[in-house]
């Protein structure tokens, strides 16, 4: 892996979740480009749709801001090299 | 409002619901300055949590590329200005 070390920013996430999470984005980051963003965020998603069931969400970029409602337990903001990614599980409606 | 018509770039939204989604960005962007996207978001988020019920989620910036499940007819990605815009509802799951 050819990233430095990924810098936590926010997060409400076991830390077994979090390593998955910063483990996929290097591994991602392997497999595509950073202008990439897509495919990167596509990547995540699926995976912890496979690995945490279903319906996460992923953001990635290097310029955006957002405000989302999470499940608890289900939230992470992080930076890897000159990107930014969030990921995070949608909450269910009441 | 000075801002210019928003261009939709993709939806599957009601047209009622994507001419309030343009109206909340425009009405952000009265109130916060265009670099200030997390409260340009929050704001588009809340006032569709308090139209359309909770659990929408807004993403907004220059540049940013993203994957995500999003319940049918919920969905809208337009441009606005210098600005990118996403709304979406999350999908509903059994845990």
């Amino acid at each position: 892996m050819l990233e430095g070390k990924a810098v936590i920013g926010e997060t409400d996430m076991l830390q077994t979740m979090q390593q998955d999470a910063l483990n996929l984005a290097s591994k991602a980051l392997d497999f595509f480009d950073v202008t990439e963003a897509t495919d990167i965020a596509r990547f995540i998603k699926k995976e912890f749709d496979r690995t945490h069931g279903p319906g996460w969400q992923c953001i990635v970029g290097t310029d955006f801001g957002s405000f989302v409602t999470h499940c608890c337990g289900c939230f992470i903001y992080f930076c890897i090299g000159s990107l930014a990614i969030l990921l995070f599980r949608g909450s269910p409606p009441p | 409002m000075l801002e210019g018509k928003a261009v939709i770039e993709d939806t599957d939204m009601p047209d009622k619901m994507q001419i309030q989604a343009m109206a909340s960005a425009s009405e952000a962007l009265d109130l916060y300055d265009v670099f200030d996207c997390t409260s340009i978001a929050a704001h588009i988020k809340k006032e569709f949590d308090t139209k359309y019920g909770s659990g929408w989620q807004c993403v907004v910036g220059s540049s940013f590329g993203c994957f995500f499940t999003h319940s049918k007819g919920t969905f809208v990605y337009f441009t606005l200005e210098t600005l990118n815009f996403l709304i979406f509802k999350g999908a509903s799951y059994l845990i």
